[in-house]
């Protein structure tokens, strides 16, 4: 296990922790940050490129805060490519194999082990020069794993590959995790760290505001700016005040002056409303000049701003109803354009208030 | 239709014409102006050959030597901070600013036998001011700027990630420096070398000051031309420019090869 007790390092105006971080054995964690949030600084603490002004690091139990770099028993992958441009595949993937003075015998079978399961095993005689961004990296990670390390630790595995190269890379990254590797993980996309994790957590200047599995992090943002790392379009922060309408339903306020009826409302006595979150795929919108009934429940007045063809089929449409809600909508559901008055409604499900935590900043 | 090239291009290169006619005007004015016998004379010559003999291994040697300590150097200034990194940089590039004679003059105050290195010298029965020792020194002292320079251009330029990675997979930094450094700045280092045996082995002002004798070929082409003209210190003139010439051609190649 690797653990992060009270951490704190200063460095060139920047302030990260005070940190704590637990990563049990088999986790794939992932640290969820934008750049700048201090990911690259705590994870070159943990290979020990960078040495804390306080804090405690431990991996398997033991202290490895002033261990020197090449007995921390941690993986690294650095952000970009960093195979040795002088080395052949083979050469690089033995390269640690070799510091540590391994027999010949068994460095051939340990390359040629890691090669097969990281699918670099066709590559093995091939000069590094002429590999693809995808192959550069399952190389990086052969001859990262060929040291059998406790934790792999990667800087952003992912930046500046294509869609597909992504796709394949995470797939290897799940493959080696069910197989018992231990993963910490930094990245500044939701959509890699929830294709992978088993555990988030959300950093924001130099801290750790949330953590938990992808799902409870998901579905329970802390902050706007937790809800907005996880791709979460609809979530709004409330005032504290709730109104129970004449009309027996409850009306919460977004900051920024709305009302809206929350139907089935249910919040924990004394608990205060912090965040409303809506469902952007069971929005629906409806033109507001053919409405039948002016005196029926139209739903909220607002005019389509933006919309954005997803590749599936389906389309993001952008409403401006005094809040920008985002909707999804399915193939051929789409009849809107920018400058459309419509109205939109939702059902009960739809809608989620989350209590203000005392403990989440923001 | 032949294309037409464009006005930037064409101005560019008739500027860049006149100053390569200016390089090769005068070199190839006196190998032109020198007869195949003189020239012949001249490779014949005993002390023509013994200088050039003594200005190439003065040379390479004064390169080697203080490359021991250079290339260290070159890699502390490229990847470690430190209190009066400018100032040391700052030293570094003298050589390449002051005067070559003033440059012998400050040797000779540490190498002749009142000064501190020329006193152990001799204590130890070797002879710096006018001998070989001293000619190296002279020769390393202008040309150090150009390896230090290279090799710490070179150390720059190999990414900073790759040293990290290496030690990360359990390499010291002995075995990062051979390993992942220098074979990376290989061929800075390698421009370095062949920048400051040449500047070496062609120096005057400063080598004069600390050894007339024995005479290297900068030294003596300066010696026949005040004694009998341009007409004796040409033909020597010309075979040391032939000797440099092979000499930077193979060191190049054999550089091309290790890359």
């Amino acid at each position: 296990m690797l653990q992060v007790k009270g951490l704190r390092k200063r460095l060139d105006g920047f302030v990260l922790g005070e940190l704590d971080l637990k990563v049990e054995p088999g986790d794939y964690f992932v640290l969820l940050g934008p750049s700048g949030s201090g990911k690259t600084l705590l994870l070159e603490m943990v290979a020990g490129f960078q040495h804390p002004d306080a804090g405690r690091i431990t991996l398997e139990g033991r202290d490895i805060t002033a261990v020197r770099i090449q007995d921390r028993q941690v993986g690294y992958l650095c952000q970009g490519d960093t195979l040795f441009p002088h080395l052949s595949v083979r050469e690089n993937i033995a390269y640690g194999l070799k510091r540590r003075r391994t027999p010949t015998e068994f460095l051939k079978d340990r390359v040629e082990e890691v090669a097969r399961n990281t699918g670099a095993f066709h590559l093995l005689d091939r000069k590094v020069d002429g590999l693809s961004g995808g192959e550069r990296q399952r190389v990086a990670l052969a001859r990262a794993l060929a040291m059998d390390p406790a934790c792999l630790l990667l800087d952003e595995p992912l930046t500046g590959m294509d869609a597909l190269l992504r796709q394949d890379i995470l797939m290897l990254l799940r493959r080696l995790n069910r197989s018992g590797r231990t993963f910490l993980h930094v990245t500044h996309d939701h959509h890699e760290a929830l294709a992978v994790a088993t555990r988030v957590a959300i950093m924001e200047h130099g801290r750790i505001v949330q953590q938990g599995t992808p799902q409870e992090v998901v579905n329970n943002p802390c902050s706007l700016f937790a809800a907005h790392l996880v791709g979460i379009k609809n979530f709004f922060p409330l005032s504290r005040n709730i109104v129970q309408g004449r009309d027996g339903k409850v009306h919460v306020a977004t900051k920024s002056g709305l009302r809206l009826v929350v139907p089935g409302l249910a919040l924990p006595r004394g608990a205060s409303p912090g965040f409303l979150m809506l469902d952007g795929r069971l929005l629906t919108l409806r033109p507001r000049d053919v409405h039948p009934d002016p005196e029926g429940d139209k739903g909220y007045p607002g005019m389509v701003t933006d919309l954005v063809p997803q590749g599936d089929g389906t389309w993001e449409v952008t409403v401006d109803m005094g809040i920008l809600v985002v909707a999804l909508l399915g193939p051929g559901e789409c009849h809107w354009k920018p400058g459309d008055r419509v109205y939109v409604s939702w059902p009960g499900k739809a809608v989620k208030v989350l209590a203000r935590k005392s403990a989440c900043p923001g | 239709m032949i294309p037409r090239a464009d006005s930037i291009s064409l101005a560019f290169t008739m500027l860049g014409g006149v100053a390569l006619l200016f390089l090769v005007a005068p070199l190839l004015g006196m190998v032109l102006q020198s007869s195949i016998p003189e020239i012949k004379v001249a490779m014949y010559d005993q002390e023509v050959r013994g200088s050039i003999v003594l200005s190439l291994w003065t040379a390479m040697a004064a390169t080697f030597i203080s490359g021991i300590g250079a290339v260290p150097l070159a890699w502390l200034l490229a990847r470690k901070d430190f209190p009066g990194k400018r100032v040391v940089s700052a030293v570094i590039d003298l050589p390449l600013m002051i005067p070559h004679s003033a440059a012998g003059i400050a040797l000779l105050t540490i190498l002749s036998r009142h000064g501190l290195l020329g006193r152990l010298a001799h204590d130890a029965g070797i002879r710096l001011v006018g001998g070989p020792a001293g000619i190296m020194a002279a020769m390393a002292f202008v040309s150090l700027p150009f390896l230090i320079n290279s090799s710490r251009t070179g150390f720059e330029a190999v990414d900073a990630r790759l040293e990290k990675t290496a030690m990360n997979l359990g390499a010291s930094p002995v075995s990062v420096f051979f390993t992942v450094t220098l074979p990376l700045a290989w061929r800075a280092v390698v421009s370095g070398i062949v920048l400051m045996f040449g500047r070496g082995m062609s120096e005057f002002g400063a080598v004069i000051m600390v050894a007339y004798h024995p005479i290297t070929t900068p030294v003596l082409i300066y010696e026949r031309f005040g004694a009998y003209g341009l007409k004796w210190a040409r033909p020597v003139a010309v075979v040391f420019v032939g000797v440099c010439l092979v000499v930077f051609v193979i060191l190049r190649v054999i550089a091309d090869k290790r890359r």
